[in-house]
């Protein structure tokens, strides 16, 4: 196994180096602590003995983990922590988490795709284990007697010849002698062993982030420190035709102006064509860039217009004009009666906006490396992105992970922390870059706007015989090479080539859609419009025959094993939802049911819908999920709740739309997010398993949205295909 | 232009601009960095403070209206005599409901229930809701919200649920 290898590799070397080397050259820059959070956990790290990467235990007993993935608000800092906690026989109360640096030891860091857990548990539990097993063995070793004798449990190691017990705080220095076990010396626990594994815990961010003192990466703060703001090209691939700063140089507070990031589309993680004003806080710089006239020049993007653009893709999905991309064939005969239907869903462009704007923290120190403090999901991406900017190699950027606030996949890009080095660089001083809610909304890696159409051939006798899909949006790999025009196969249309439905042929064509400004991934990223557009068809097909959804769904899942988790968690939210006594809501409200698998994970939703007039109103959300073993219950619940609000705005208020090349939204009023008195009431359902875990960052969004508009058409008759609703209600 | 400032009942003396907002006062120039930046534009309440009692967007609030009002910060809300019930009971519901996700929001959420429960004697899970609806959670945390407010302003959700 090559998890034994693994650990021994990126033992206590790496990890101390990682803890105290930077910190000596930190504190030859600065006379007061910098970013208070990192050095107190640096600090924390560095007084006791490490067992392992993620694993140091101080005299005092407090057990120090690491956790290597980045905290967005799913939980994993607290996650990872009772995972390794759970093996290590920790007593939780002595529990501290401290966040990894960005360090190739950790291997992939990426906090992206919901795999955090379904990746790591396993490599996460050894850690623990193999911890424990130290412990043992330096207990044993003190007693002098065989490791077999004795057993490790809440913080002690008992002798079990004699009772004695040594505390884990007593034991930590001779632990970090012992040589670290193979894999295969470790047991893990059964399920049914676990104390943590499993557990509500309550976050161990959350005293932090109630009383303030969390830190983000908007937050950082660093003597010297300067501020800056961009503005940025309005267009893809535009750039500066005639700006004036010596006025702007004079202003308050600014310490100097210019250009910068003259690069063409695609940019990929690059700084695009800006001007950069720095000053001695973020109002001063924000306020001195507002007041400029920048002329920008035109790109072959500036005609561009989203609205035109999905009417084009419409008429080529509808006539066609595709390429095929996936088949199946099964055997049987085909119905004589059978009849058509089409149907065609758009989606417009969406944004993140993750409730905390980028924002990054750049520094070089003395030996000529760089320090970043930034909110990102991938530190190793940071590294690598801004040594290749600054002329650096990527071990000589040490990059601090904050918290995030908020990403949902916008903080992937390391743009942002490209533009802090840059500038960071040429100022010779520490520079915070800070984006305001314009410049984010502006400026993201776009979910892509998608046309999708489907056609069907259906019988009275036989059902659903011949499934036909022509999708039409941009796939992500444009961002590297931007000649791709079509979404990948085993991504961004795997689950839209749905061969393990009951159904006799499917075919699945991609229509040509080039780039016209910067895609990325958003939570739950295809699966959005592949879901919306699967579970609506499903409603309609199902009306068409005058069968009853669910009856529809449990046709079409069939009997095939690896549907069995969709179809058992579709069944089980109908009967949270009431749903067979749908028929006794009043005239004005109905349910509407979807159902997704994705990232491993299954999930069902039924939506509760009232319309009264043009105000729709979702009453209630009800959600059923399989994930497999669940690791934190109160987590996967919030990222449900989360998943539901989210998928809501985009079921109602979503959109962004270009027009002659440029964003149209730029903050809350014109691109909005649901707010609590939109809010339905939510009911969350988490199937018990033992099986591998699957993902839940992202998953409970894609079957929101496609639920919504079967209630709508079940309260009202009318079939919406474009989102959002609030084009036809208001909400 | 320099003010002086009432923060948290402590005074802070600053150098600024009249029209800086007392957003980046904070954050910026005196390190009361809990008070969160999420639009600049008074749309989405992260950046709450309470003045005189009110709760205000500091975003939108410049320093030269401040005055000789009292501010207060999500630091040490609960260490200020006419908040103190109230913000510990606030956050004890927080914790209680463990409501923050990646809780970027949740400092101008808190503020916000701070004054709503302070200035409302009477709250239903109606008025909840209205007066928590100039805090976006981008996080979906609205639901636990609700129910950490309706615990605090003995609003039964439960039954306002079943009508
Ligand atoms: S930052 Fe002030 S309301 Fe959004
Ligand atoms: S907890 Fe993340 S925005 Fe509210």
């Amino acid at each position: 196994m090559d998890n034994a290898l693994n650990i021994q590799n990126v033992s206590r070397r790496q990890f101390i180096r990682g803890a105290s080397a930077s910190t000596a050259v930190f504190s030859l820059q600065c006379t007061i602590p910098l970013s208070a959070l990192t050095v107190a956990e640096q600090a924390q790290a560095q007084s006791g003995s490490a067992l392992n990467l993620f694993v140091n235990i101080a005299k005092d007993n407090t057990v120090t983990l690491t956790c290597h993935r980045s905290e967005m608000g799913q939980g994993i800092r607290t996650s990872v922590a009772q995972v390794i906690a759970d093996e290590l026989e920790a007593d939780w109360q002595y529990v501290n988490v401290i966040q990894a640096i960005g360090d190739k030891a950790y291997g992939d860091q990426n906090t992206d795709g919901s795999q955090s857990i379904r990746r790591f548990l396993t490599e996460l539990r050894q850690f623990g284990a193999s911890a424990q097993y130290m412990l043992k063995q330096a207990a044993a070793n003190f007693w002098q007697v065989d490791i077999s004798q004795c057993e490790a449990k809440n913080h002690y190691v008992t002798n079990n010849n004699n009772g004695r017990k040594l505390s884990y705080g007593d034991l930590a220095e001779l632990a970090s002698a012992i040589t670290v076990p193979d894999a295969n010396q470790l047991t893990l626990k059964k399920p049914e062993q676990f104390n943590y594994i499993g557990k509500g815990l309550k976050s161990l961010d959350l005293d932090s982030m109630i009383n303030g003192t969390a830190e983000y990466g908007q937050d950082v703060q660093i003597p010297n420190m300067l501020y800056a703001c961009l503005k940025r090209a309005p267009v893809m691939g535009s750039t500066i035709a005639k700006v004036d700063l010596d006025n702007t140089k004079k202003q308050a507070g600014v310490v100097d102006a210019f250009t910068m990031g003259e690069h063409s589309f695609p940019v990929t993680f690059n700084a695009v064509s800006s001007v950069a004003v720095v000053a001695t806080n973020t109002w001063a710089a924000k306020k001195a860039l507002d007041a400029l006239n920048i002329q920008w020049r035109d790109s072959e993007y500036s005609q561009y217009d989203s609205q035109a653009d999905v009417q084009t893709k419409q008429q080529m999905a509808e006539n066609g004009k595709s390429k095929r991309q996936a088949q199946a064939n099964k055997q049987g005969p085909k119905p004589k009666d059978l009849t058509e239907l089409t149907a065609t869903y758009t989606l417009p462009y969406l944004a993140h906006a993750p409730m905390e704007p980028p924002a990054a923290t750049a520094m070089f120190h003395k030996d000529g490396s760089c320090e970043i403090w930034s909110c990102v999901q991938s530190p190793q991406a940071v590294q690598r992105n801004v040594a290749q900017r600054v002329g650096l190699k990527p071990e000589q950027v040490k990059v601090n992970v904050t918290l995030l606030g908020g990403a949902f996949g916008r903080k992937a890009q390391p743009d942002f922390v490209v533009e802090a080095a840059l500038i960071a660089k040429r100022m010779g001083q520490p520079v915070k870059v800070v984006w305001s809610r314009e410049d984010d909304i502006q400026h993201d890696y776009y979910h892509t706007n998608s046309v999708i159409h489907h056609k069907a051939q259906i019988s009275r006798t036989a059902g659903l015989y011949r499934w036909d899909t022509h999708v039409a949006f941009t796939p992500i790999q444009s961002l590297w090479n931007i000649n791709k025009d079509i979404p990948n196969k085993n991504f961004e249309l795997r689950d839209i080539i749905r061969h393990n439905f009951n159904i006799d042929k499917m075919q699945t064509h991609a229509v040509s859609s080039p780039a016209h400004t910067r895609i990325g991934w958003l939570r739950s990223v295809a699966n959005i419009q592949n879901a919306f557009s699967i579970g609506c068809f499903m409603d309609e097909v199902a009306h068409a025959l005058k069968q009853n959804p669910l009856a529809h769904w449990n046709h079409l899942l069939g009997n095939q094993p690896e549907n069995s988790k969709l179809k058992n968690v579709t069944n089980r939210v109908c009967e949270m939802a009431n749903w067979q006594q749908r028929d006794s809501l009043p005239e004005d409200e109905a349910l509407g049911l979807a159902a997704h698998h994705s990232f491993a994970s299954d999930i069902a939703v039924v939506s509760h819908v009232k319309v009264t007039g043009n105000k729709l109103t979702v009453k209630k959300v009800y959600l059923s999920i399989d994930a497999g073993t669940i690791v934190n219950i109160d987590r996967v619940k919030a990222q449900m709740e989360s998943a539901i609000i989210f998928g809501l705005s985009i079921a109602l208020l979503n959109e962004i739309s270009f027009k002659n090349g440029a964003v149209e939204q730029s903050n809350f009023h014109d691109f909005q997010v649901l707010r609590i008195n939109q809010s339905p009431e939510i009911q969350v359902d988490v199937v018990k398993s033992t099986d591998k875990p699957g993902g839940v960052g992202e998953p409970g969004v894609p079957p929101v949205p496609p639920s919504i508009v079967n209630a709508v058409y079940a309260a009202t008759g009318k079939r919406h295909r474009s989102l959002p609703l609030n084009q036809f209600y208001t909400v | 232009m320099k003010y002086t400032l009432s923060i948290n009942n402590r005074v802070h003396q600053v150098e600024a601009e009249p029209d800086m907002p007392v957003l980046w006062v904070l954050r910026d120039l005196l390190n009361f960095t809990g008070t969160k930046f999420g639009c600049g534009k008074g749309l989405c309440g992260a950046c709450t403070v309470l003045l005189n009692g009110q709760a205000l967007r500091s975003c939108s609030l410049p320093i030269s209206a401040v005055g000789d009002g009292k501010l207060a910060t999500i630091e040490e809300v609960d260490r200020i005599a006419e908040y103190k019930k109230n913000a510990i009971a606030i956050k004890q519901a927080w914790q209680d409901n463990n409501v923050p996700q990646c809780g970027y929001c949740q400092p101008g959420q808190i503020m916000s229930a701070i004054a709503l429960v302070s200035n409302n004697s009477r709250l239903d899970k109606q008025a909840i809701k209205n007066g928590m609806s100039g805090n976006i959670c981008r996080c979906g945390t609205y639901a636990r919200i609700e129910k950490a407010i309706c615990s605090v302003a003995g609003v039964n959700c439960k039954e306002m649920e079943s009508k």
